[in-house]
């Protein structure tokens, strides 16, 4: 039986605001299994974002706190490490791109710089032996190590781009680029926020493809975050549907689509425009996202539900398996 | 017309004469001009040497103790007038702490080195008298520090609104991601952007050095431009003043251009 | 409308008095403020001694019940000489920053609205001017003009205006980019009008902040050139000449000329920390 890269159990995440504390994740739980891509989607504010940086542990720790549960990577429980102990694991284990390629790379250096530096964190971590060599071979092997990341990601003219600042480059580029950095420190699990909301629809294309077909080259997961269901179509393995900061369904990503269970699912479904349906309207889920300050003992979709029940009203439907592999949090089904 | 001749002149080096000193003005510039230049950069180094620590340490300890009492600190810096820091320098570390003489480039008894470079420090290192050398550091040390306790607030105030900005920044996010520890996350990527709204300062502090030269020199007696410029003034000595107000312009405009240089230097963007 | 307006300025003024350092700083200038105009008005009626006046107390006396801030070599007492010398630096440094404001507002829209070869001139003027610092400036144009608080005025008059030219300039282009103003040029409206009703209510804040800000640098170097003998002459006080008149004292009476300066780098604290305040509310109410 292999082991599961990534298991979350329970997993819950606060946050203090000016008005009142937020509960961004209530008790989350998912796995991820080895060279698999696993697509969190929701929408705004549903705590997908924080169910990444929890993850990775780069949530910030004045707003965010009362973390409750467990993230259990290859078999250690990342909570339960303290702060160094914890970033040892970012970069070479778990790794994280953002939305925003234009902002994330650092302006003043070069991009082969910013490369090689998580190439040698890597190799500081793997305790290379200490370098008896000469400093000549060694930064030649970085530097066709920076190539071939580059190459990997279909970078053109790899050598140039490796010279030029961040600001010379395009956001598809720059997008690229940042998954070239991350998988540079071969993690097993790469979180991806986001990552082509900011791109036009074709780079969109192109790099989604990119790091499906990447998963099996450097033996990597990936946890896909979106909102866009569209896109977790394209490459998941796996969909996970969240709302109001809880999972409420989970299932392959054929059976998800082809037999959506949850209520807030088939609206997602309904909402995707398709050119090959007859139907030319848009069928959008009623009413809004509920408030996260609120701690409440019901379904937190009942408000917006067409299929509420009496029970969705007085009880909080756990998430149960009730098909092969399809995990639903709805009384419909339970 | 008269001006047409002054220029003329100018061109050929000569800044006219003075009559008052009795001798050309630009000889009484060549004798003068050193000893500012030592002061400025010893200022200049004071300067970076405290607003740029503190300026990070304020960062680091943001909305505590620590952060405002250096804001306090540089507050009354710069709300100084010219001269105060100055005094208020004399009468601790003259006065009462009897470490640093009263004025003057040299001490009493000490004779001159011989004027190669006329740079005083530089020439009495080249004539290897190292006693000399220490001598004048010695009296460098209160005039520069009055400068810089002046100007330093500025690079500290601007460096720490800069680097709470820079940690929030996205690239800061993903170095984190990458596993970067804390130490090098803050002085490799970091500092180093957050250095770039610094260099802008670059002209306000030349103007204080050179405006807050004819207090400081005054003040300690540092026979520098400042002090002839004060003479000049009491004396109503018109071709001096033409003269060293000409100077003054053009160190400025001459730093700004330094300025502009090094702002390439820091941020790529400008470079290309 | 007109409740708008006065609930957004009754909101300002509230979100102002949160800050601590806005506070300190108002009570700061308030303080010297009032004490200014009490001198200007009653002149030396009220002070506990004649400024002028030798030999109310022991020559070079040391700070006592009888005089807060002793006495100096000629036997004055020298806290008089102080509140009496009040109204020269604020009244100068704000004459001085009001007429900057004004000529530079005038002179900002005029080249931004414009453009061109006023737009050119302005800029060519305000960089020679630049280069030189205030000070230096003042002080060449105080010995030509001869030494006195009214021409000191005149000479930092002339030099103040530059910054707020640029500033004026920079958002009055700014502003005449926005579809508004190209609409008001269009409709054929007069261009002073446009300049009154439109541009200039929109660049006042800025500059009104950068201004409060400058009362203090203004108070610095007006302070330094009466130092340097080119303001008031003797006997009449002024805070700068004193520190230069007792400098010498230094050691035997420190409290001499370190009190003056003292008092100067006060209120350009008060100035500093009332500037600070009033900018911070404007960005907190631009949030809110």
């Amino acid at each position: 039986m292999v082991e599961n890269v990534l298991e979350v159990n329970d997993l819950s995440i606060d946050y203090d605001s000016s008005q009142g504390t937020v509960h961004a994740l209530e008790s989350v739980s998912l796995t991820i299994e080895p060279r698999s891509l696993i697509a969190v989607v929701g929408e705004s504010g549903c705590g997908k974002t924080s169910l990444g940086l929890g993850i990775i542990g780069l949530l910030p720790t004045p707003p965010a706190n009362n973390v409750r549960g467990k993230v259990i990577y290859k078999g250690v429980n990342l909570l339960e490490l303290d702060k160094e102990e914890f970033r040892r694991y970012r970069g070479t284990e778990i790794a994280m791109i953002f939305q925003e390629p234009i902002t994330s790379l650092n302006p003043v250096y070069k991009i082969g710089m910013q490369i090689a530096e998580a190439i040698a964190i890597r190799n500081s971590r793997k305790q290379r032996t200490p370098n008896s060599e000469d400093n000549g071979t060694k930064s030649r092997e970085i530097r066709e190590e920076i190539i071939a990341s580059l190459k990997m990601v279909r970078i053109p003219d790899a050598e140039n781009v490796m010279n030029r600042y961040p600001f010379e480059l395009s956001g598809g580029m720059r997008q690229r680029i940042m998954i070239a950095m991350a998988l540079a420190q071969k993690p097993s699990l790469l979180i991806a926020d986001e990552p082509t909301t900011a791109l036009d629809v074709t780079t969109q294309a192109q790099v989604l493809k990119l790091m499906h077909n990447l998963m099996d080259e450097v033996d990597t997961s990936i946890l896909l975050i979106t909102h866009d269901l569209a896109v977790a179509s394209q490459v998941a393995d796996k969909v996970a549907v969240m709302y109001g900061g809880q999972i409420v369904e989970v299932a392959e990503v054929n059976e998800l689509f082809s037999e959506p269970l949850h209520p807030y699912t088939q609206g997602l479904l309904s909402c995707i425009p398709s050119g090959t349906k007859r139907k030319a309207r848009l069928k959008p889920i009623q009413g809004n996202v509920m408030d996260l300050r609120e701690t409440v003992n019901y379904c937190k979709f009942a408000p917006r539900c067409p299929f509420v029940m009496d029970q969705c009203k007085t009880a909080k439907p756990n998430l149960l398996e009730v098909k092969a592999k399809h995990k639903v949090a709805c009384y419909l089904h339970a | 017309m008269q001006f047409g001749y002054y220029l003329d002149g100018l061109l050929h080096g000569d800044l006219g004469f003075s009559v008052f000193k009795g001798e050309p003005v630009s000889e009484a510039m060549l004798q003068t001009l050193p000893f500012t230049l030592q002061i400025a950069f010893f200022a200049i180094l004071f300067t970076l040497g405290i607003g740029i620590p503190l300026g990070v340490l304020s960062a680091k300890y943001h909305h505590t103790v620590v952060d405002y009492g250096i804001t306090g600190f540089y507050l009354a810096g710069i709300a100084s007038p010219y001269f105060l820091l100055a005094l208020f320098l004399l009468i601790v570390f003259t006065f009462m702490l009897h470490l640093l003489p009263s004025g003057g480039a040299l001490s009493p008894g000490i004779t001159a080195p011989y004027p190669i470079t006329h740079f005083q420090l530089l020439d009495s290192l080249i004539e290897g008298r190292w006693s000399t050398f220490v001598d004048g550091l010695f009296h460098l040390i209160m005039p520069s520090l009055a400068l810089a306790l002046g100007i330093f607030g500025f690079i500290t105030r601007v460096l720490r609104a800069s680097i709470l900005d820079v940690m929030h920044a996205n690239y800061i996010r993903t170095a984190r991601a990458k596993g970067v520890d804390e130490n090098t996350l803050f002085f490799k990527h970091a500092l180093r952007n957050a250095s770039i709204p610094v260099v802008t300062l670059a002209s306000i502090v030349v103007t204080w050095l050179v405006t807050g030269t004819l207090f400081v020199e005054t003040i300690f007696a540092y026979p520098g431009i400042g002090q002839y410029a004060v003479q000049a003034l009491s004396n109503l000595d018109y071709p001096s003043l033409l003269a060293i107000t000409l100077v003054f312009a053009v160190i400025i405009v001459l730093s700004n251009l330094a300025a502009d240089v090094l702002y390439a230097v820091v941020d790529p963007e400008i470079r290309l | 409308m007109i409740s708008n307006k006065e609930s957004r300025y009754r909101r300002f003024v509230r979100l102002f008095l949160k800050g601590n350092q806005a506070k300190l700083g108002l009570a700061i200038v308030i303080l010297f403020l009032v004490t200014a105009v009490f001198i200007a008005i009653t002149g030396k009626s009220f002070l506990p001694y004649n400024p002028i006046e030798q030999d109310v107390g022991p020559v070079l006396g040391a700070p006592s019940a009888q005089h807060l801030f002793g006495t100096d070599n000629l036997g004055r007492d020298v806290f008089s000489r102080i509140v009496f010398a009040t109204p020269n630096d604020l009244a100068v440094s704000f004459i001085v920053i009001a007429s900057s404001f004004v000529l530079g507002i005038f002179l900002g829209c005029i080249a931004g609205f414009w453009g061109g070869l006023i737009d050119e001139m302005l800029m060519r003027s305000t960089d020679v001017i630049f280069a030189i610092p205030a000070l230096i400036l003042a002080m060449s144009i105080a010995v030509i003009l001869g030494p006195g608080l009214i021409h000191m005025m005149y000479a930092l008059m002339l030099i103040w205006w530059p910054p707020y030219a640029r500033l004026a300039r920079g958002e009055a282009l700014r502003i005449s980019q926005r579809n508004f103003v190209e609409a008001a040029k269009a409709s054929g409206i007069n261009t002073f009008k446009i300049l009154t009703t439109h541009i200039i209510p929109n660049i006042l804040t800025p500059i009104l902040a950068y201004a409060t800000l400058d009362i203090g640098t203004v108070v610095i170097v007006y302070a330094g050139l009466s130092y340097l003998g080119l303001s008031v002459q003797p006997p009449t006080p002024d805070w700068g000449a004193m520190v230069n008149a007792y400098q010498d004292y230094l050691v035997s009476a420190p409290w001499l000329p370190l009190f003056p300066a003292i008092v100067i780098a006060i209120v350009v604290i008060g100035f500093s920390l009332l500037g600070n305040g009033l900018r911070d509310a404007v960005e907190l109410q631009t949030i809110s």
